[in-house]
């Protein structure tokens, strides 16, 4: 630790006390890592429990020159909240209230460090629910689901976290806080909310989020469909969709994972079949009755072996519960994990699904799928013994070309996870350089020292350049 | 590689370390995280720590001890796992080296009350009578906050309460009367063999009954935990089943043949005891009196998490009539865990606070509890709200 | 001097001259929106209808690229024989995709269907300086990167040129109907309240002078006419020599209508979204609609007017104006892009 951290610490602890200021090896070794498999390096954790100890401990950073790593319940996938350099990883997991509900207008404000999930619960009695519900969501922030801009499941009709912030609150990288956004629409000006959405802590640290709460649907009804080949499944996906049928919900999941997750959960998923389909559709009982009708025609059309309708709500919670829960069952198969959360143009399902299996087969690597089908999110999950280097080297491999096989099927690298450490260096697979220095200029527009989360999203060695460095000169009274 | 754990001692294993994936599903669920926000206070943190020692990257000592001592054990993070860490085992494994590399002068004092009081009977006995005689003279008020919170309420009446060694008629189901239980809950203890008949049993109180050893193992005590269970095989072995009404203590003797598993004379001894424990909630007697109105139900963690009971209080209150009412808040820990209270007060004392005031906001006149460590935590931050729901086990309310 | 490139080469050369040389350019597409921001004085005009290449439509899909001068009514005639839509736009058949983008005007369908921004996936944009760069991907879903398209979506102009865009497009729905009420504003008001808050889940709840207006989309067993309303048509937009755009907290927007209606002022109030359109007929009228706004926690801008209109077009500087100023400088180092347009009356803090 440099001269300039150590003394930071100390007065971080002396803003903070010593309960919120850790810096003992061991503390520092379990935040040098997330829900992913990389490791980093940290140098010490500040947990504020409020937007003006943020932003005072920003300014210490800043003054101090150190690095920054905003973290909330770090179950991220890709590596954004595990600190690289050493630095200050600012925790908001003590940031946790929820301000009032505003009813008339169906929003609220919360702070980061607030449960995904939570949000859900403490609203529903209101008839309304927070629409984004990564698979995580019991344990997820709302703070780190806007920094990778987060999906889930539900995402297929409702959207990305981004379209469901209508503002926040920012901590700038120096420790001016600004509210960007807010219950009126359109604000002028540029969109910098929806920058901030999904930066991944690179552009500063969000203190409080105004979310859009979505009135729950009159009627749902989820189905489970089984298939005995993975190809007929992605045909039915397709062929739902083509129908004009947005479900809320279409996801996927191969023989292998069924199998893990069946033994955990115990929801009869069939376990002999070779892909099920979980698939929800919402809306007026005519909607919903119209919907089902259409996606068990079309399922029919495409081979479906059994249809199994969700009787009542428990059922229905217990199929989500199989769904939600997937990742974690893979310790089962293998005691870690590692996964791209790819994206490919749906009507390039049936390929890139084959494309899988013949990559694993090669590496010899066990591969287990669980997935958003309607929108072509796909996570290959290829499980592994990090203690077997061989397995692990295969696996990385493996990883390797189905990421190459999904951005040559005219596909790209994240639906939702985020970039973070594991993807930044496939980043110019889908983008050139010029495309990548101006993704840097807009990162630096926020952060010009480079302080904030560094070494996230974009690869080694891409900068802003020389372009802009000066402001340019703008007319007398207007400010941009 | 080297590891960090003393050798020659039960420490976590490696394939118990490896079956978690880091996804971080427990973190909600784990009382302490909920109270911190502290990746080191969740059950992800410290298997982290577990596994920063197992690779040599970190002593047994200092933070790890630390970041181990202020969990509960109350396991809420197992049945919330979709790997189904064995999360019990890997912390009482733990606690077996972090209790082996303590300072000298602590371990002293930790140790004179878990082996040197609880494990002998005799011992106990004394001790309650001790804190009967302090709380009749109020000298209570002497105690520190935290030792008086964490105390039961303990009256000579209830002490010298008779127990019949036998009653009933069928096959013989012995009551385990414990340590606490036996000196601080003896109307329990009455209640549960009255249901024990109700149930078709005949109702035996074994001589000289003790301590299960769950207090001894939660600390990390394993050899003072494998001498109790040894008594208590010897003691109970050959009933049909044996019953506890003490959540603590039932999950703990269910686990004997895992306790014993390395020593060949008392293994099968071990597992056929444990197969044979029954909680008294599981019993489901017949209730023995109707009861009205609204019941508060506290699940204890040993009942929830480690044993998966729960619907069986919820079915016993409403056979007799009773509306059970969920506190609302997913089964937090009260906080009490074991003598958790002692040695961490302040972690302790925020939790029961939360469950007292769950108890309050519910409305009802009474909440059933179904383990003496919640109980005594509860009364007494019930107390300290100024609350007067009255707080009962389960088999209490309907006899 | 107008300026027609039919390439992105061609643009590119373009503003590279333009800006090598310090030429203020302006962007124009089918005109429809070009009235905004403060007036400046262009030496030339890109005018961008000869980018019109529709590039590539999968219609299973659902996603289209189209360059950014392609038209609403060439879009509609691409993917309508397939019984898809871009719910998201307005009905402006001559409005180019850039120029709908550009300006962020979204459709009367806001309520069910969202603004246009989140219909965009990915955009190509030319710099001022003429670099040609791409954000977002082609996927339905990504975040994959900074989020290039949000920050080109509403920009005016002053980041760069918009050359394509990949759009998210829906299928049509089974049955869409519009339903009408007629008779005086608080029970308009009452009629659109009951709406909202009924089981519908409506495209849209419009209210103008008079009238309400509630657009059903779904399957053809839920057109039926909510309560007070009959089967009607699509409100006919307010018509005057400016417009001004409120934008309001949701459950301001009853507020507003009530006063806007005792001052007899032509509108068009989107409830549910908080949006409302306001014909202005001086700079007076700007200043009294803004006051409004403001006095109910939001703001107004001119979205069409002559330069008379348009000397305050935006109101306050909003927050994190010397982030945009960085991010225009890096996109337009010249700043030969509109320049002048997003103006404050008020000082500007630097």
């Amino acid at each position: 630790m440099t001269g300039g951290a150590g003394h930071l610490a100390d007065r971080l602890r002396a803003l903070l006390g010593p309960e919120r200021l850790l810096d003992g090896n061991l503390a520092r070794n379990l935040y040098a890592h997330d829900g992913s498999i990389v490791t980093g390096d940290c140098g010490m954790v500040a947990l504020p429990e409020t937007t003006e100890e943020v932003a005072t401990c920003m300014a210490m950073a800043h003054a101090a020159g150190v690095e920054v790593t905003p973290r909330g319940s770090g179950t991220g996938l890709a590596g954004g909240a595990v600190p690289l350099e050493g630095g200050l990883v600012i925790s908001l997991a003590r940031m946790r209230e929820m301000g009032e509900v505003d009813t008339a207008n169906a929003c609220v404000w919360v702070q980061p460090g607030v449960l995904n999930l939570d949000v859900s619960m403490a609203v529903e009695h209101l008839g309304l629910h927070y629409a984004p519900d990564p698979s995580s969501q019991a344990a997820c922030s709302i703070g780190g689901n806007v920094g990778t801009n987060a999906g889930g499941p539900h995402c297929l009709a409702y959207g990305v976290t981004v379209q469901h912030v209508l503002g926040l609150e920012l901590v700038r990288p120096d420790g001016q806080v600004v509210v960007l956004g807010g219950e009126a629409p359109d604000p002028p000006g540029f969109d910098l909310r929806g920058v901030v959405v999904g930066a991944e802590g690179t552009v500063g640290v969000v203190t409080r989020v105004l979310l859009r709460l979505t009135p729950l649907p009159p009627d749902v009804r989820t189905m489970l469909l089984d298939f005995m080949t993975v190809a007929e499944a992605s045909a039915t996906v397709q062929a739902i969709i083509a129908e004009g049928i947005i479900p809320a919900a279409l996801e996927m999941m191969d023989r292998n994972m069924a199998l893990a997750v069946e033994e955990f959960v115990h929801a009869g998923l069939p376990t002999d079949a070779a892909a099920l389909l979980l698939v929800e559709v919402d809306g007026t009982r005519a909607e919903v009755d119209t919907a089902t009708g259409i996606v068990e025609a079309v399922a029919h059309r495409h081979g479906v072996r059994t249809v199994r309708v969700a009787r009542d709500e428990e059922e229905r919670a217990l199929l989500w519960k199989a769904r939600k829960t997937a990742f974690g069952a893979v310790a089962r198969v293998r005691p870690s994990y590692y996964l791209h959360d790819c994206v490919v143009p749906r009507t390039r399902l049936v390929e890139i699904m084959e494309a899988i299996g013949e990559i694993t087969a090669r590496e010899r690597v066990i591969c287990l799928n669980v997935f958003h089908a309607g929108d072509g999110n796909l996570h290959p999950i290829i499980a592994l013994d990090r203690s077997d280097p061989d397995e692990t080297e295969r696996a990385m491999r493996a990883g390797d070309q189905i990421v190459r096989a999904c951005i040559a099927l005219g596909g790209t690298l994240s639906g939702e996870h985020g970039i973070g450490v594991e993807k930044r260096e496939y980043m110019p697979l889908v983008f050139d350089s010029g495309d990548l220095e101006a993704q840097a200029c807009v990162r630096r527009a926020f952060d010009p020292d480079g302080r904030m989360n560094p070494g996230k999203v974009l690869p080694t060695g891409t900068r802003c350049g020389e372009v802009g460095l000066a402001d340019t000169q703008v007319p007398e009274g207007t400010w941009i | 590689m080297s590891t960090g754990w003393t050798p020659g001692l039960p420490a976590p294993t490696h394939d118990d370390l490896n079956s978690c994936v880091q996804c971080g599903l427990c973190l909600p669920h784990c009382p302490t995280f909920r109270v911190t926000g502290l990746e080191t206070s969740s059950p992800r943190g410290r298997i982290a720590a577990m596994r920063a020692v197992q690779n040599g990257e970190a002593p047994v000592t200092g933070e790890f001890t630390r970041f181990t001592d202020e969990c509960l054990a109350c396991r809420a993070c197992e049945p919330a796992c979709p790997s189904s860490v064995p999360y019990g085992r890997l912390i009482e494994a733990a606690r077996i080296q972090t209790e082996a590399n303590r300072p000298a002068h602590e371990r002293t004092a930790r140790r004179a009350g878990i082996n040197g009081v609880i494990g002998h009977h005799r011992l106990t006995r004394l001790a309650g009578w001790a804190l009967a005689t302090g709380q009749l003279l109020r000298l209570d008020r002497l105690m520190p906050r935290h030792l008086r919170l964490a105390s039961p309420r303990i009256t000579f009446r209830g002490m010298r309460l008779p127990l019949p060694r036998s009653t009933g008629m069928g096959p013989t189901a012995m009551l385990l009367t414990g340590c606490v239980m036996d000196i601080a809950f003896r109307p329990v203890h009455r209640a549960t063999l009255d249901a024990m008949v109700r149930a078709g049993y005949r109702a035996v109180v074994p001589g000289r009954s003790g301590c299960c050893g769950a207090l001894a193992a939660h600390a990390g005590e394993v050899e003072s935990a494998r001498r109790l269970a040894r008594q208590r095989i010897i003691q109970m072995e050959g009933a049909e089943v044996v019953v506890v009404n003490s959540a603590g203590c039932s999950a703990h003797m269910r686990t004997y043949g895992h306790l014993l598993a390395d020593d060949p004379e008392w293994a099968a001894r071990g597992q056929a005891l444990a197969a044979a424990v029954r909680d008294a909630v599981e019993l489901e007697a017949p209730p023995g009196r109707r009861v009205e109105g609204y019941v508060a139900v506290h699940d204890a963690c040993h009942h929830l998490h480690a044993q998966g009971i729960g619907p069986e209080v919820h079915r016993t209150l409403r056979a007799a009539g009773a509306t059970p009412v969920d506190l609302g808040d997913g089964g937090r820990c009260c906080g009490a865990g074991g003598i958790y209270a002692v040695l961490e007060p302040g972690m302790a004392a925020t939790l029961g606070e939360q469950k007292a005031r769950a108890i309050i906001a519910t409305g009802a006149p009474v909440v059933a509890v179904a383990n003496p460590g919640c109980a005594i935590q509860i009364r007494n931050h019930l107390d300290a709200l100024g609350s007067d729901v009255a707080v009962r086990h389960p088999l209490e309310i309907v006899d | 001097m107008d300026l027609a490139p039919t390439t992105r080469d061609e643009l590119a050369a373009m503003l590279q001259e333009a800006s090598a040389h310090g030429r203020v350019l302006d962007i124009r597409g089918g005109g429809l929106h070009s009235r905004r921001g403060r007036p400046f004085t262009p030496d030339d005009t890109i005018l961008t209808r000869g980018l019109s290449r529709v590039v590539d439509y999968v219609p299973d899909d659902m996603t289209i690229t189209v360059e950014g001068g392609v038209t609403i009514a060439e879009i509609l005639a691409a993917i309508g024989g397939h019984r898809q839509a871009w719910p998201q736009a307005p009905a402006d058949p001559t409005a180019t995709v850039g120029g709908v983008l550009a300006a962020a005007v979204s459709g009367r369908r806001r309520l069910r269907d969202g603004p246009v921004r989140d219909s965009l996936l990915e955009v190509v944009v030319a710099t001022g300086d003429g670099r040609i760069i791409k954000g977002g991907g082609r996927t339905v879903k990504t975040v994959t990167g900074y989020d290039l398209p949000r920050l080109l979506t509403g920009s005016l102009g002053t980041l760069g040129v918009i050359v394509q865009a990949t759009l998210r497009v829906w299928p049509v729905p089974m049955a869409e109907q519009w339903f009408t009420a007629h008779g005086d504003d608080g029970d308009m008001l009452a009629i659109a309240h009951g709406v909202l808050a009924g089981r519908h889940r409506p495209a849209a709840v419009i209210l103008t002078p008079g009238a309400a207006h509630v657009c059903l989309t779904g399957v053809p067993d839920d057109m039926v006419a909510p309560p007070g309303m009959a089967e009607g048509s699509e409100p006919v937009a307010p018509m005057g020599p400016g417009t001004v755009q409120m934008g309001v907290p949701p459950a301001a927007l009853p507020a507003v209508v009530r006063h806007l209606s005792l001052e007899a002022r032509p509108f068009e109030a989107w409830l549910g979204t908080g949006i409302c359109h306001v014909i202005a007929h001086d700079a007076a009228d700007v200043t009294a609609v803004r006051d409004l706004a403001t006095s109910h926690s939001g703001h107004a801008q001119v979205v069409d007017g002559d330069d008379a209109l348009r000397a305050d077009p935006f109101g306050p500087v909003p927050a994190g104006a010397d982030i945009m100023r960085h991010l225009r400088s890096s996109f337009d180092p010249a700043g030969i892009l509109c320049p002048g347009r997003f103006a404050a009356a008020a000082p500007v803090p630097a």
